[in-house]
Order: structure tokens, then sequence, then C-alpha cells
């Protein structure tokens, strides 16, 4: 069977092609009248605003002392408007006119706009325009009342708050509230349907944008039965800071919606609704984890130590891992470490060795103290001196597991100083940064030892000594595993090891303590071996050390000044590590330079170890360790404006750092704080050549007294300082012109008067035999700080008179 | 008294037209010019002596003008730039480029009289 194509009629496909063709020409044929004419609609409004535009200026900015021309002007445009408002089109022009000029304009000019547009009656056509049957159209009437103020339509807009139809009504809720300040209050008692999110945050804008507007109480709406109504009453409550409404919040926890109980409970919380707590905890368990986290928010900011057993329940019995963690930072932030970490820590370790030497360690601090009161007060009775000591061990037991957390952060951080240094050992690092070791506690401890009687009766401060000793227990371990470490290292060979820092750390105890307290850390430690010529270099710095002991004009004012206590022991330090002449990395604690030896001779400092210029601690180099490199540029620019030239020599530093950044602006301000402090530089320079003179002059014979040394600073040739202007001496230079001024008269009435002897321990610890080891350390410290004192008094000197 | 001059920079025809009836009322000899073209071939054969110009502008924005002026005609100039709200980013280019002052939209007709008078004052 063959399949045969269906006949069509020729006539008929004619005919379609015709109606097609029809249909397509008369579809481009009204787009193009549509267009054209909507296009000569727009030029026609165009060319009428820029007719009309003119006369509205003028209208808006006439003023009644206008020149007789002006007024002239005036009322022929006046009429000449009038006529024009009798035809719609000028009418429509002249209100989007007047729609766009109030968008852009502000101040009186906008308000003259709302006045126009009333007196040329406009708003009638606005008026017309609600009443028509176009949802659209009455809605873009709603918004030109609106958007030119037309309170007399408010009456008319707020019927419409209820209306069927979705945008006439929402348009209706904002004009309502627009118009007038007690919309507000109609919007929220009259509507019925929801409020959406959206609306919400417009109706917010426009409340929040009112000038003079006294808010209603918002919780009068919290019983509304419109559950928006509701939400919306708690979000205005939140903004206004309304909290009258405590009873209210208190019930609205209940409530069945979660954003409404969401939003009671953020109010109870920032308005500290404290007796909410209790309702917080019954609603807990029936709600969702987002509420429940946010309940376990709140009762961290309200709660008591009486909500701890309601949360300790929760962290037992809840599965959900949110609300469990919730549970225990809340019961943390109600009573803090509560919890403390357990992931991950070895306790067994830490805890024994901890206790062992704390315990040793403040047995042998009451000795100590027991022996530094009998030598200074023995009008005290021995036993009230033990009493003291009882009750700081007694007093240190509750503070143990902070120890035991700060050792353990404390050693993990040495650790990894100590990997990345030996990791670096090609490289020549001029810095350790141990800063963050011993300041605190250094200067709590001078202060027991420069002065007794406050030691004897603080016992915060006896805490403090017992901290160090037990710190210095534990640094010792770990230097000492460094040392044994640093002998698998270090070949034999090598004269300048990066670690020589570590006999100085190391001596204090093996040589002094070493018995006792070998026995409380590693086995290790028993097989280390103090080098030779670790122990040479020690005795280079306890030589300048010793040089430092025979200047006995210290004042002894400044020992007791313990503000400055932390930052001298630091500035020796900085001494010490200078002192090396090898730019080896020697930095260590203050603690730990107490038992040099004192049978030094001086011709081996003379030779390899110049005194070198002194400079301080520089408080931006502890910042410098933490911030990143914006911070730092900004540093620098804050050590430009308060830098000293303790500065100078951080900034040096800063040459090698790794940033090109920090770099370039280091040397910047390198540079601008020398030419700032030059005079002071050079004053100060001076200053510690004339020590170095000193101390060169000494070393062939220590027992050379104090005023050839003096007489050495007059030895200064200052003659060129003399000539300078007055105007331009800084202090230093004036305090530097009248020392030798003195000195030329073999007077020193500043030193002789106020200054004393403060090297006493020292023979005392010669005459002394009773005195035990532990004392001479305490000694040894105390000449420590006498040295850094030294060397800052001479140095901070000038600035007193600032 | 010689009434000075000022270029008008604004697109928006009927605040342009509003705003130079109140610099003309204020007493200066405005030129109006509608977008950044005009601006420039106004420049080429005047010289004014202060600009107030609008930021966003057709073919020539504002920030285009105020570095056309200080660094291909190398004019110190007086330009008070006129911005919308929220429009911080422009605004700081506009000041980093040398722009001398700054008023936000809706703008108060006053309010810039008095700031280019300020302006002219300096000057």
């Amino acid at each position: 069977m063959l399949i045969s194509a269906p006949k069509i009629h020729t006539d008929l496909l004619w005919d379609l092609t015709i109606l097609f063709s029809g249909l397509g020409i008369l579809f481009f044929a009204f787009v193009f009248i549509f267009r054209n004419r909507l296009s000569a609609k727009s030029l026609k409004i165009a060319r009428q605003k820029k007719i009309l535009a003119p006369i509205i200026s003028n209208f808006l900015f006439y003023e009644t002392d206008a020149t007789k021309e002006e007024n002239y002007e005036y009322i022929k445009l006046k009429i000449e408007i009038r006529d024009l408002l009798k035809i719609q089109f000028n009418r429509l022009v002249l209100t989007e006119i007047l729609l766009d000029l109030q968008k852009d304009l502000s101040g009186d000019s906008r308000n003259r706009i709302f006045k126009l547009y009333q007196n040329l009656e406009l708003h009638l056509d606005a008026f017309k325009k609600l009443r028509n049957w176009r949802w659209e159209i009455v809605s873009k009437g709603i918004l030109e009342l609106t958007q030119m103020r037309v309170l007399a339509a408010y009456g008319f807009i707020k019927k419409f708050i209820n209306d069927k139809r979705g945008v006439v009504r929402k348009q209706a809720q904002i004009a309502t509230v627009t118009l007038k300040h007690e919309g507000i209050s109609y919007f929220l008692d009259t509507t019925r349907y929801g409020i959406s999110e959206w609306q919400q945050l417009k109706l917010l804008d426009v409340l929040r944008n009112f000038e003079d507007f006294t808010p209603p109480r918002f919780k009068a709406w919290l019983t509304s039965k419109n559950r928006d109504v509701v939400l919306f009453a708690l979000r205005l409550i939140k903004h206004y800071n309304q909290n009258d409404a405590n009873k209210s919040l208190i019930e609205l926890v209940k409530h069945k919606n979660d954003q409404i109980k969401s939003e009671a409970i953020q109010c109870i919380k920032d308005f500290g609704v404290f007796e909410a707590v209790a309702t917080l905890k019954s609603v807990f368990r029936n709600c969702r984890v987002d509420i429940k986290l946010q309940i376990l928010d709140t009762i961290s900011s309200l709660g008591k130590e009486e909500d701890i057993e309601f949360l300790q329940t929760l962290v037992s019995k809840e599965s959900n891992f949110l609300v469990k963690s919730k549970a225990i930072s809340t019961i943390n932030t109600i009573a803090p470490e509560t919890y403390v970490p357990t992931e991950g820590i070895d306790k067994n370790i830490t805890t024994k060795s901890f206790e062992t030497n704390v315990e040793d360690n403040s047995t042998q601090l009451s000795e100590v103290m027991n022996n530094n009161e009998l030598n200074k007060d023995d009008s005290l009775p021995a036993s009230d001196h033990k009493e003291d000591s009882i009750d700081m061990q007694d007093h240190l037991d509750p503070e143990l597991e902070d120890e035991i957390i700060f050792d353990l952060c404390f050693m993990e951080e040495l650790e990894d100083i100590l990997t990345e240094f030996n990791e670096s050992e090609d490289q020549e690092v001029n810095y350790l940064p141990l800063d963050f070791l011993p300041m605190v506690s250094e200067v709590e401890e001078l202060k027991s030892t420069v002065d007794p009687q406050t030691t004897e009766n603080s016992n915060v401060e006896s805490k403090e000594i017992l901290e160090e000793e037990s710190f210095k227990v534990e640094l010792e371990a770990i230097l000492d595993k460094i040392k044994a470490h640093d002998q698998d290292v270090v070949t034999e060979d090598e004269k300048d090891s990066e670690l020589e820092f570590l006999p100085l750390v190391v001596e204090s105890n093996v040589e002094e303590d070493s018995e006792d307290l070998i026995v409380t850390t590693d086995e290790d430690i028993l097989a280390m071996e103090v080098k030779e010529e670790e122990v040479i270099k020690e005795q280079r710095i306890s030589n300048l050390y010793n040089k430092f002991l025979e200047v006995d004009w210290l004042p002894k004012q400044e020992l007791e000044n313990s503000e400055t206590i932390a930052q001298k022991s630091i500035d020796w330090m900085a001494f010490v590590n200078e002192s090396e002449g090898t730019g080896i990395m020697t930095q260590t604690s203050a603690s730990n330079t107490s038992t040099w030896d004192e049978n030094y001779t001086g011709d081996e400092d003379k030779d390899d170890n110049p005194i070198p210029d002194f400079y301080g601690f520089s408080i931006f180099q502890e910042l410098f360790r933490t911030c990143d490199v914006e911070s730092k540029l900004i540093l620098l620019d804050e050590i430009l404006a308060v830098g000293d030239e303790k500065e100078v020599n951080f900034l040096k530093t800063l040459k090698d750092d790794s940033d090109k950044k920090v770099r370039a602006k280091s040397e910047i301000i390198l540079k601008e704080l020398q030419a700032l402090l030059s005079p002071e530089i050079e004053a100060e320079e001076s200053i510690a050549q004339i020590q170095t003179n000193e101390l060169e002059a000494q070393q062939p014979n220590l027992d050379k007294e104090k005023p050839e040394s003096i007489s050495q600073i007059n030895t200064i040739d200052v003659s060129t300082l003399n000539k300078e202007e007055d105007s331009l001496k800084s202090l230093e230079f004036c305090f530097l012109n009248g020392l030798i001024s003195e000195n030329d008269n073999n007077q020193m009435p500043q030193f002789e008067l106020d200054f004393e002897l403060v090297g006493t321990p020292i023979e005392d610890k010669e005459d002394n035999q009773e005195i035990n080891e532990i004392n001479k350390k305490e000694v040894n410290k105390k000449e420590e700080k006498v040295l850094s004192s030294f060397i800052r008094n001479i140095i901070s000197f000038p600035k007193k008179f600032k | 008294m010689i009434k000075k001059n000022l270029l008008l920079a604004e697109d928006d025809e009927l605040l342009a037209s509003l705003l130079d009836y109140r610099l003309q009322k204020g007493g200066y000899n405005v030129h109006l010019a509608k977008d950044g073209r005009d601006v420039k071939e106004y420049l080429k054969t005047a010289t004014p002596d202060i600009i107030v110009s609008d930021i966003m502008m057709p073919y020539f924005s504002g920030i285009e003008l105020i570095d056309y002026v200080r660094n291909q005609l190398n004019s110190k100039i007086p330009i008070i730039i006129i911005s919308s709200a929220g429009n911080e980013e422009n605004v700081l280019s506009a000041f980093e480029l040398g722009a001398n002052d700054f008023i936000s939209k809706p703008v108060s007709p006053s309010e810039l009289l008095v700031r280019v008078g300020r302006e002219l004052n300096k000057t």
C-alpha cells in the first residue's frame, strides 16, 4: 500500500500566507505606533518639564523681600501656572517634577516643594487615584500622598491598612506610619494581616528616620492576637530598649512560636532579666537546638552558681554535641575553670614532678627568707618566720593547677624556640626572644630581697617567690636538656657555640643547688658536664660584673625603686649579651646570672671583651614579637614619636627583619630618631665611654676605689660641650657639664650625701661563714640588681631632672 | 561687581535647572553642562572660577573631570563635587585627586551656595 501525500489546495496556502503576513504587519504596526506614542509622550513631558521647571524654581526660591521686578515676575508666573493647571497633562508633569525634586533636594527647599504641591492642588489628583478600582493606581496615589507629606490624606489612607490587595495594604501601612507619629500605634492596633520581615524592616526604617519621635510603650502590643504584631513589638522593644515589660517577656518565652520565643529570650538577655532564668530552664527541654543554644547563652549572662547544677545535668544527659559544649562553656562562664582542658594532657608526669619541685623549692625559699630576716631583723622571733613559710606553702597549693598549666605552656614555648634555634644554626642570631621570661617575677623577687619587711608580711609576694623558685627548677631541667642536646650537635672545634649562654643558666643550680635539684630533675642532668670554654665565658661575664661591684657609690634608693627594677635587670641582660662581643645569642633570664664566679682575672676580659655601648631594653621589642607587619609599621611611627636611645638599638636590629617594608621603614625611623636624639645619644655615649675607660683602668688593679673612677670622668674633654649655646643643650648635656664641673672642684655632694654603699652584702658574705649557699645566691642576685641599677642610674639620672 | 563664573556639571536636568536658578540668584554666572563631554568642551574655551560637578555623569565622570582639571590642565580651580549618599569611595577618590569640597544628595541649594562662596573666598 502506497502512502500518498494529502492534497492541500494551493489557494488555502496563499490565504494562510496572507493572513500571517497581515498579522505580522499589524503586530509591527502596533509596536511602532505604541513606541512612537510613548516616546512622543515622554518627549512632550520633557519639553513641558523644561517649560515648567523654571516656574517651579521661581516659586521655590521666591522670597518676600524680592525686588519689584521679581514680584512682578512671580505674579505673572502664578497667573500663567493657573492656566496651565487647567490642563490635566500639565498637572501630571508638575506632579512628576515635584516628586523628582523632593528626592534630590533637602532642607527648606524640600519643605517648600511639599507646600507648593498642595498649593497647586495637585494632591486632589492623588485623592482621586485612591478611589480608582485598579490597585496599581491606588498604590500610586498612596505613594504620592506619602512622599509629598499630605497629612490630610492620613485618614483616607489608614483605611487601606487591612485591604485585601497586598500591595495596596503594604503601601497603606507604610503611609500610615510615615504620615503621623501615632500611625505606628494605629497600625499595630488594627492590622489583621501578617507583617512580612521586609515590611517590618521598612517600617523600622521609617521610625528610625523620624525626628522628635517619642515611641509608644510597645509592651502594649505584646498581648496582640496577631503573632506578627507581637514579634514586631518585641523587635521594637529591643530597638528602643524599653525594659519595662519583663513579666510579658518571661511569659513570651513559653510562646509556641519559635521566632517570638527567640526574640523574647534576646530581650531578656539584653535587658538582664534575672528572674527569667527559672523559666528559661523550664522551657529548655522542649526547645529546638538553636533556641537551646540561645537559652544557654542567656544563662551564661544571667546565671548564678545555683544554675550550675542544671547545666551539669545537661552536660551529663544532653546528646547534642553543640548543646553539650555550650553548657560546658556556660558553666565555665558562671564559674570559671570548672571544666579544665583534659584532652591530650599527660597529667601524671607533670603533676608529680612539679609538686616535688614546688615543695623542695618552697622549703628552700622559706629557709632563705628566714636567713635574710634573721640577718636583717633580729628582733623578730624565728618561730614567726616559720609560720610565714608554712602559710605560704599552704597558700600555694590551690594555685598549683594554674602553675602546672603555666609551666606546660612555658616549656612548650621554650622547646619550640630552641627547636627553631637549632634549625637555624648556620645563621647568626642576635636575639633570642625570651623576654617573656621572668619580668614580673623578677620585680617581686627583688622586692622581697631588697625590702624584707615587705616580704615578711606579704603572702602574695611570697607566692611569687615560690613561683620563681619552682620556675627556676623547671627552667633548669629544660636547659639541662638543651645542654645535652647541644653537646650532641656542636662539635668540639666550634668555639663560638650558639648556646654559650647555657652555663649562665645552669651554673647557678649546678654549682650551688645541684645535689638537691638533680634528684628532682631528669636523669639526663646527671650526664651533663659544663664545657670549659663555657665556664671561661661565664667567668668573663662575671669579671665585668665584679668590676661593677667595685663601684660602691650607688644610691640605695635606686635599689628600692621597684618600678624600675625589672627594666634594670633587663637592661643588664642586654649589657651582658653585648659584652659577649660575639654577636651570638646569649640572652637569658636575670635570675640565671646570680652565681657568677667571683674569682675572675681581669686580664682576660681586657683583651677579648671590651665593654660595649650600653643600651636599654626597648618596650617595642616585645610588641614586635607578636604583631603583624601592619602593626609593626604603626609601632615604628610610635617609636619615632616616643622613642629614645633604647629604641635606636632596637631599630638597628630591625635592619635584618624579614619584611621589606619593616626594614625600609625602620631605617627611615632610625635616621629620624637618631637625628632627634643626637645630642642625648652623644651624651650617653660619652658616659658609656667614661665607664669603659674607667673599667679598663680598673682592670689591672681591681682594688682601686671609686674616686679614681670618678677622676677618670674628670678627664673627659667636655670643652666642646661648654661652648654650645644653652638653648641647644639637652638635659643630658647639662647633667654632664654639671657633673664635670663638680668633679673639677673635687666635690661630689650628690654622691657623698645621697648615695650609700649597697654592695655591703658582698663583704658580709665573705665575713659571715654561717650564711648558707642559698643565701649567697640571693645576695648575688641583689648585686646583679645593684649593677644594673648602677648603669640605669647613670643613664637615667639626667632624665630625673626633666 | 563682577560676577564669578561657575561651571555646573549635572546630568539631571531638573536639578541642574533648579540649582542654576538658585546660583544665578546668588550672584553667579552659571554655565550648565549636562555631561562630561560638555564640561571638557567648555574647559577648552573658558576657565571658570569654580566648578560644581556631580560625580556620576555620562561619558566623563566627576572623578575623571577632577583628574583632567588637576593633572592635564594643571589648574587649581576649586572643585565642589555632588554625590549621592553612600558613595564614600568615590568621594574619597575625588578628595585624593584634588576636590576641594563635597556635598551629598539630596542637595540643599542654600548650603551649596554657602559652600561655593566659601571656596571662592579661599582663593
